[in-house]
């Protein structure tokens, strides 16, 4: 209840961007499953690891407690497997659990804490031997993978969330969300040579997710006021240095094979809808790509196999959520009761 | 969401008596109420009000920690926006919350404490009435004395650096009194708490969490009478003040919260009864002044920090007269209020106009009473930020039925129905983002049947009282998360049905002049479930934070100057969130205190009290709201001081 400095916060969504492929699977205890991240709600602490076993179904809850006999903490917002270590972000707790891809023992519990202050760490993406994580008090923290320490801290804008890769280049989504009325606009371009910001675009109000395809496009969602001003797509032309607004409704987005399957859930209405756009083409393929009935509250999509989707549902974001998975042609084909508001998965074949 | 701080103002008590006498005649004299005497509560040596009203049936405390910690009231369901609470006669309301922090008001100067569900025959101000239940509280501060000089004090230790000092002096006569009374506290509240990480336990100490305040009221009163009217006016004036830091829930692996908060409440009101065979009529006017700072000094936006600033200034007033004719009991009242909000946040500039008017007859038969009675409610709001907003009116019937001691000697049986509404409050409906312009009031209504037995064998006496209540709320007022986590806002989905029952047993047995002994116990059983909407995975779901099961036991001894206490405490399971899942559930938990005092008459009319005592002797690691970590094993040791 206490939470008033959380409920002004005007932001967050889900953000799916372009990381490292996933890995193929090595031998280890954990394989034909998912593991998912439950974000849980603020200041309840109840982030929580699921597995799910895809031969039986069954769901095993609270994992990373069970394996690490310490709880994982508070607003688990975003999930990286990269050099079979999983990295995960964790705003309220304000560390970094970089746990091992075979056993989720943990590694090490990266303290996200300046000058005692806590700097809320929200997403996390990887490039060469490095991932590099968005916190809350304005910087992107370089962390090197073999050390597991933070060896620079870049200055971006406010309250950077969304982080993608392209072509050399680390885009960061400055949201400037707990300014409410006085949000940032602006995506940062930082040479990932030189770690030094060398570009700015202005995309609209609250940015928050960012991805980007192979034609030298980084698409952003900007979330506007949650009013008049709209949740929308925008596109940044790296080449060209040209921003448009495509008045595409959007709240996050997942990439696969230059298709963009762009999730939005319109709170006003309470209906949940994914499109296709065509990245090459620059055109919608499909504006309702799953059945609004499906779903309660869409609260992401991430691609599954080569052949389906997984959607999280919020289920209102106070009851625990369910993986719904889709088939390419936008059947509902299963769900599966995880955790409170799952926000990212990692398959093991 | 933060609450905001009352404070005591006046009133009249010393006419009850009076009034007893003259209305209830040969009927039953138990009231509605559960009340707590001075003993009582100097027997439970509460922190606050909040801790105190724990021990009374049917009331849950949603407790945010321990001195300090936020406390709200939740009655048979309903919560604590459906509640008044009453001091010295005059209602003390938080336009800006709904709801008052138990936890910031004091104990030291309370003579009586009651919680009243039903309507009564007593000149209470007519907003408690309409409530859904009221707490009366009574003070040293505003009572007659016949002494010349009449002098309360105490100073008070205990552990994680509570102080408290308190005075309280009065010049009585047969005709005036005037009141002088201070107190400070101060509190380190570094408690260590324990964190089981798995099948680990770790122990931390709360951090951020000290607090210190001081209040300072002067009360006078004058009564006269004249042709067997009697006339009493009484005036007060107070102010208090908390700088309090705030801890916040427990977050793992982040204990750095820097937040404080400092309230001042400065207030002064006027109270007038008279009272005479058949007319009587009491009228009342407060003016309330409340600032609130807000401070965040790490909060990620631009500037670095959130500091907020809040003043709300209230006048209320009203008048409740009564007649009786014959058999009948006539009772016309209203009371109007009007509450405005300055602040350094976007929430405009709201101001409100409350206006509850009530019309009642009761009817005395020979084996039963019945009243009716017609309340209406209305609530009138402006705001500059909002070009229109719809005035809310409502008539509300109200119903009650007694038996009287000349259909079963010692026994009384009732029934009363009640339906109230609430106005959302000034954060519920303008806080930036968070706030809804479109609210309109939640609606309850109780049905409740119920008895009460009073024995009294030599020098045994018995009493129980048990009730089976139905309540509902309909456009329950609720937070929820929207857009997404982050962004929540207020919203009128809710439908809550309620079920329950209570059941409340007192004893006292005088064995000689130097023996005697006081047991009590209460058990309360609620099903306050979720009805919104079928296909909700909550549907039927008992919602967040409302113990289905909760019971308190009090045990006092006393040998002379001699007094030994115990009570215990058991609060059942209850839930995190509104779907009743193992990953939300809190466990039920008991605590024990024990204490003992001994009194020293120095002089006549000199007495000296030492009471010392343990809270939570079992050092039960607990907490009602999940990660609010409630203090362990602690001890006090009080020394007071009463001339007259």
């Amino acid at each position: 209840m206490n939470s008033i400095k959380y409920i002004i916060i005007a932001l967050i969504v889900l953000t799916s961007c372009k990381k490292d492929k996933t890995e193929p699977l090595t031998e280890g205890g954990y394989s034909n499953g998912i593991l998912v991240l439950n974000e849980g709600l603020f200041q309840l602490n109840n982030s929580t690891l699921s597995w799910v076993n895809l031969s039986t179904q069954d769901v095993t809850t609270d994992l990373f407690l069970s394996v690490n006999n310490r709880p994982l903490g508070d607003t688990g917002n975003d999930m990286l497997l990269y050099g079979g270590k999983i990295y995960i972000t964790v705003t309220g707790s304000s560390t970094v659990e970089v746990i091992d891809r075979n056993t989720l023992k943990s590694i090490k519990q990266i303290s996200f804490n300046y000058n005692n202050q806590a700097q809320e760490p929200r997403n996390v993406v990887s490039h060469k031997g490095k991932v590099f994580v968005s916190s809350f008090d304005g910087y992107v923290s370089a962390i090197d993978t073999t050390s597991l320490q933070i060896t620079k801290r870049i200055k971006v804008g406010r309250n950077p969330e969304g982080l993608c890769v392209s072509n050399n280049s680390l885009y960061v989504a400055n949201s400037g969300g707990l300014d409410y009325g006085n949000v940032d606009t602006t995506v940062f371009e930082i040479n990932l040579n030189t770690l030094m910001v060398v570009d700015t675009f202005v995309v609209g109000d609250n940015p928050g997710a960012v991805i980007a395809d192979n034609y030298n496009n980084i698409y952003v969602v900007k979330r506007g006021d949650h009013g008049a001003n709209p949740s929308e797509l925008v596109r940044i032309n790296t080449s060209d240095k040209s921003v448009v607004n495509l008045g595409i409704p959007a709240t996050s987005f997942t990439m696969v094979d230059n298709q963009l399957y762009i999730s939005h859930y319109n709170y006003t209405t309470s209906s949940s809808s994914v499109a296709v756009y065509d990245c090459a083409s620059q055109a919608m393929i499909n504006s309702s790509f799953i059945s609004n009935q499906d779903i309660s509250t869409l609260y992401g999509i991430t691609p599954f196999k080569s052949d389906q989707f997984i959607c999280f549902d919020a289920m209102n974001y106070t009851n625990s959520g369910y993986l719904r998975f889709f088939n390419l042609s936008g059947q509902l084909t299963n769900s599966i009761n995880v955790g409170l508001n799952p926000n990212s998965i990692i398959h093991y074949e | 969401m933060m609450l905001f701080i009352p404070f005591f103002i006046f009133s009249q008590k010393d006419t009850t008596t009076f009034e007893e006498v003259t209305i209830k005649g040969n009927h039953f004299k138990a009231n509605q109420h559960s009340t707590l005497s001075q003993e009582d509560i100097q027997q439970l040596a509460p922190h606050d009000l909040g801790t105190l009203l724990q021990y009374v049936n049917g009331v849950t405390i949603k407790n945010y920690g321990g001195i300090g910690g936020m406390k709200t009231l939740s009655h048979r369901g309903l919560g604590g926006e459906h509640t008044q609470l009453v001091i010295d006669g005059v209602p003390i309301n938080d336009p800006q919350n709904g709801q008052n922090n138990l936890g910031n008001i004091q104990p030291n100067n309370l003579e009586e404490v009651k919680v009243s569900h039903q309507n009564e025959n007593s000149l209470v101000p007519v907003s408690s009435l309409i409530k859904g239940s009221s707490i009366h509280l009574r003070t040293f501060d505003q009572q007659f004395s016949p002494n010349l000089l009449s002098v309360r004090s105490s100073i008070t230790l205990g552990s994680f650096g509570q102080q408290e000092a308190f005075v309280a002096l009065k010049n009585g006569g047969q005709k005036t009194f005037l009141s002088l009374t201070g107190g400070l506290r101060s509190y380190k509240g570094n408690y260590p708490y324990r964190l089981s990480y798995g099948n680990e336990t770790k122990e931390v100490l709360r951090r951020n969490n000290a607090l210190n305040d001081y209040y300072l009221s002067i009360g006078g009163g004058f009564k006269w009478h004249n042709h067997k009217a009697h006339h009493v006016l009484k005036v007060s004036a107070k102010t208090s003040a908390v700088d309090q830091e705030l801890p916040g829930a427990v977050i793992f692996y982040n204990d750095m919260a820097q937040e404080t908060l400092k309230t001042q409440n400065t207030n002064t009101g006027i109270n007038y009864s008279l009272i005479s065979k058949n007319f009587s009529l009491k009228a009342f006017g407060q003016y309330a002044h409340r600032f609130l700072h807000y401070h965040d000094p790490t909060f990620l936006n631009q500037e670095g920090f959130i500091d907020n600033r809040y003043t709300t200034n209230s006048i209320i007033g009203g008048v409740h007269t009564r007649y009786r004719l014959n058999n009948f009991i006539f009772h016309v009242g209203n009371d109007l209020g009007y509450d405005m909000l300055l602040s350094s946040r976007d929430l405009g500039n709201p101001t409100r106009y409350t206006n509850t008017a009530m019309l009642k007859t009761k009817y005395q038969m020979k084996y039963f009473s019945a009243e009716v009675s017609v309340f209406a409610q209305s609530f009138l709001d402006r705001n500059n930020i909002q070009s229109h907003r719809n005035d809310y009116h409502k008539f509300h019937p109200q119903l009650a039925v007694f038996t009287s001691d000349q259909l079963f000697e010692n026994l009384q049986l009732f029934a009363w129905y009640k339906p109230s509404s609430r106005a959302p409050s000034f954060n519920e409906l303008y806080y930036s983002q968070v706030g809804n312009k479109t609210l309109t009031p939640e609606e309850s209504s109780q049905v409740d049947v119920g008895f009460k037995y009073f024995k009294k064998i030599n020098k045994f006496e018995f009493s129980v009282n048990g009730n089976i209540f139905k309540n509902e709320v309909r456009n329950k007022i609720l937070a929820l998360p929207t857009q997404n986590l982050f962004v929540w806002s207020i919203q009128n989905i809710g439908k809550v049905d309620v079920f329950g029952s209570d059941i409340h047993i007192a004893t006292q047995y005088k064995i000689n002049n130097d023996w005697s002994i006081n047991l009590q116990t209460g058990m309360s059983y609620q099903k306050v479930v979720d009805i919104s909407n079928s296909n909700s995975p909550t549907y039927k779901h008992q919602i967040a934070y409302t113990p289905a099961l909760t019971g308190n036991a009090t045990i006092s001894a006393n040998y002379k100057n001699i007094g030994l206490h115990a009570t215990g405490l058991y609060i059942g399971e209850r839930y995190s969130l509104n779907e009743n899942i193992l990953s939300n559930r809190l466990d039920p938990y008991m605590t024990f205190d024990v204490s003992a005092n001994y009194a020293i008459k120095l002089k006549t009319k000199h007495t000296l009290k030492l009471h010392a005592g343990i809270k939570n002797i079992g050092n039960a690691s607990y907490n009602f709201i999940r990660y609010y970590v409630m203090p362990g094993r602690n001890y006090f040791i009080k020394l007071s001081y009463e001339f007259n």
